[in-house]
């Protein structure tokens, strides 16, 4: 229980996703000049991301490995990934509608998101049991929202500021970025998981 | 002939600078932070995104028309995930070093928003030949942005270029810039003079133009104190 | 009496405007930087006493720099060169306090440019900035030159010690060499300004009487730091370090009362201000106990900066209506288009 308390802290503070291993950053930038869309997207990734690692991390196992298929990897992810993400919205505009009012725009586009892809991954690289790969993939989804939503509430206030012409849009959002990264520095060394 | 050569050169020049990836058209962003702690790095990078992005953009345009449109983006995904599976490959038996610097960003290639943006955006509306050309500057393009980033990164982060030491021996290094916040201070930075760059390229060839302009309208004025008892009179 | 001082914290302010015509009550940024370098001033003048020239001269380039950078930068992005409203030379000594007073040149001229760069100019000017200017300076030398930011290694010729290093890795039992009176006193090693704690309370208490900044932020970042140190030291006191130490060490004091009440950085109601500073004095501790770092308050600081725009969603409801939470939406309502200015 221990390991997994210093998983999940690892994943969202130490190591995260998008400001100390730079993946996902397109969406970052992209989903974060407003809250809602900023709530919507995170949320989006914490729940594909959780059920692609479970699916792959079972595929990878039972599949490429007992036909010695390691190297077809990445296509056989990416395909999953894609598949997945088709289902998960017809599914969920047929089942629970709220749902996918709440997600529905956010899902497409998670299909080209590094972060759900990395995950998978990260998870096999790592060589992490299944409950493992579970908690760090919804720790992982988890800290994405997190810096997601700090973020956009830093942006929407730059609304109001006269940031200089050749700064805005873009530029800016990556120099808050940057110095959020900075200050998640503070946490460097509180113990690390494996 | 010659309009083919004319047509391929506009396609291949458009991704040095006009629409130069990352930096103008932004996007890829992911492995653009990552790979380029080093120029070495960079270019390795740039180097697979080349070849990757080339024989996909070739064969989508192939075949583009033999596809459906409704599965078009998985086939795209399809196509492009089996040449980054080859990419991995190559790089494993012939520049295992690279490969291990690299970590999780070569499978990562495959979901680099230049190479599937490109292919939905360019190469399954075009002739092969213009693809090709596109992905070729494109890729240049990438790869200069990449090693241009990894050098200013390594130089002033570690104080030497492709491994050799540069800076004299008195040279603390900057450790920011090898750091995830100074990769994105430094993004954001380089973006920012490029908007500034581009705003002040465009008043130059304004200012330009309006010179020219006035000019010509000067020109046609008669010059002050000149003769007009010698103007045509109509006949009376 | 105890109505009086509870009256804010406990009921709606009274919103009661006179009649016009008003009187200009000569409250410019000019005068309010003023005040702030008045109220650093103790604090420089126990460091320049305690650690000679090298402190007065770290503190002068620092400033000289800052607003050299800041004058070029306004000039540069063709807007209005406001240096004398004082407040890049305050952001430069602000930074300068939280160095040690052998840094070299460049470590100050960097740093200095830095934090008018990074912490002022890219965000639009004064106010603009989500983080405080001289902390991120301090964290980006911080983790590019940590032997030179290393408040031990860079004064070891010095008869005194940075208490905080010593606690970080020796281990808590030196912690009874140090007497409170004498860290109280600024015989310690630390940034030069933030050493000196008798001076920088003075000064705080200084700028609370003028009523530039308000007490919520800092008594709240302290009593969450001695809270949290409680806690911990009463868990085990043979390996935590006991609160009064926590407070008189490192820069608990100085950010409480310096740099957590940044302006443009720090939220603005009551409720928002004290969870504001009880969620940097908890982060200062538990970086100071967990993290490779001995000093957690410059990091807790920036962390808790991050917080201020969600914090400050906690604002009263309007009469008869819902709090819209987010600004862009009032500004729809405000005015019909965005404000485009260069």
């Amino acid at each position: 229980m221990n390991d997994y308390y210093l998983l999940v802290l690892t994943a969202i503070f130490i190591n995260n996703i998008v400001l100390a291993q730079y993946l996902g950053n397109c969406p970052f930038l992209g989903t974060s000049k407003s809250m809602e869309t900023a709530i919507g997207m995170g949320a989006a990734v914490i729940f594909v991301a959780v059920m692609a690692t479970a699916i792959t991390w079972v595929l990878q196992k039972y599949v490429l490995v007992a036909l010695e298929l390691e190297f077809v990897q990445t296509i056989v992810f990416i395909l999953v990934i894609a598949t997945l993400v088709q289902f998960v919205e017809l599914f969920l505009k047929k089942i629970v509608p709220p749902l996918y009012d709440a997600l529905g725009i956010f899902l497409p586009l998670i299909t080209t998101n590094c972060a759900i892809l990395g995950i998978a991954v990260i998870c096999q690289r790592n060589d992490y049991e299944f409950l493992e790969s579970i908690v760090f993939a919804a720790a992982s989804g988890l800290g994405f929202w997190l810096a997601l939503v700090i973020l956009a509430s830093i942006r929407e206030r730059l609304e109001t500021t006269h940031v200089p012409r050749a700064f805005r849009g873009t530029p800016i959002a990556l120099v808050l970025a940057g110095l959020m990264s900075l200050a998640f520095f503070a946490f460097k060394g509180m113990g690390s998981y494996r | 002939m010659r309009e083919i050569a004319k047509m391929m050169w506009k396609e291949f020049s458009k991704g040095l600078w006009k629409d130069l990836p990352p930096f103008r058209l932004v996007l890829g962003l992911c492995p653009v932070l990552a790979v380029t702690k080093t120029a070495g790095n960079g270019l390795g990078m740039g180097c697979s995104v080349i070849f990757v992005l080339t024989l996909s953009n070739l064969t989508i345009s192939m075949v583009h028309k033999l596809i459906p449109s409704k599965v078009r983006i998985v086939c795209f995904i399809v196509i492009i995930a089996t040449l980054v599976v080859a990419v991995e490959l190559l790089m494993q038996a012939f520049a295992y070093p690279l490969y291990q610097r690299l970590g999780i960003f070569v499978p990562l290639i495959v979901v680099n928003c230049i190479i599937l943006g490109r292919a939905e955006a360019f190469a399954s509306r075009n002739p092969v030949h213009l693809s090709v050309a596109d992905a070729l500057g494109m890729g240049l393009g990438f790869t200069l942005s990449l090693t241009f980033l990894g050098a200013l990164r390594e130089i002033f982060g570690y104080g030497t270029l492709f491994g050799r030491h540069c800076m004299g021996a008195d040279f603390q290094p900057f450790a920011f810039m090898v750091e995830a916040p100074g990769a994105f201070v430094c993004l954001g930075i380089i973006l920012a003079t490029m908007n500034a760059l581009t705003v002040w390229i465009d008043k130059r060839a304004s200012l330009k133009i309006e010179k020219k302009r006035r000019r010509q309208i000067l020109n046609t004025l008669p010059l002050p104190g000149a003769d007009t008892s010698k103007r045509k009179r109509l006949p009376q | 009496m105890a109505n009086h001082i509870l009256k804010p914290f406990i009921s709606e302010p009274k919103l009661t405007v006179a009649c016009p015509p008003y009187w200009h009550c000569n409250k410019t940024v000019a005068t309010i930087m003023r005040d702030f370098l008045l109220a650093l001033i103790p604090a420089a003048v126990l460091a320049s006493a305690q650690f000679g020239f090298a402190a007065a001269r770290v503190m002068a380039l620092a400033g000289a720099i800052a607003v050299l950078t800041e004058a070029l930068c306004l000039k540069i992005i063709a807007r209005d060169v406001s240096v004398d409203d004082y407040s890049a030379l305050l952001t430069g000594l602000l930074f300068a306090f939280l160095l040690s007073p052998s840094a070299p040149w460049w470590l100050v001229t960097i740093g200095s440019c830095l934090s008018v760069l990074l912490g002022r100019i890219f965000f639009g000017g004064l106010g603009g900035s989500p983080l405080c200017a001289p902390l991120v300076a301090w964290a980006v030398c911080k983790i590019s030159w940590p032997r030179a930011m290393d408040l031990d290694l860079s004064m070891l010729n010095s008869e005194w010690v940075y208490p905080l290093g010593q606690l970080k890795y020796l281990g808590p039992e030196v912690v009874a060499h140090f007497n409170h009176i004498n860290l109280l006193l600024g015989k310690q090693l630390g940034g030069l300004g933030s050493a000196q704690i008798m001076g920088i309370v003075l000064g705080g208490l200084y700028l609370i009487m003028r009523k530039h900044i308000r007490p919520h932020i800092p008594l709240a970042f302290l009593a969450g730091m001695y809270i949290t140190a409680l806690i911990y030291f009463l868990i085990d006191p043979t390996q935590y370090a006991g609160p009064i130490f926590h407070l008189l060490a490192g820069s608990a004091v100085y950010g409480a009362f310096f740099l957590a009440t940044d302006f443009a950085s720090s939220p603005v109601g009551h409720i928002p201000m004290i969870l504001f500073g009880l969620t940097g004095g908890i982060l200062s501790i538990i970086i100071r106990v967990y993290s490779v770092h001995p000093d957690g308050v410059p990091f807790a600081i920036l962390l808790a900066n991050l917080l201020t725009p969600l914090l400050d969603r906690i604002r009263p409801q309007p009469f008869g209506g819902q709090a819209t939470g987010s600004i862009q939406s009032q500004l729809k309502i405000g005015n019909g288009g965005s404000v485009e200015k260069n």
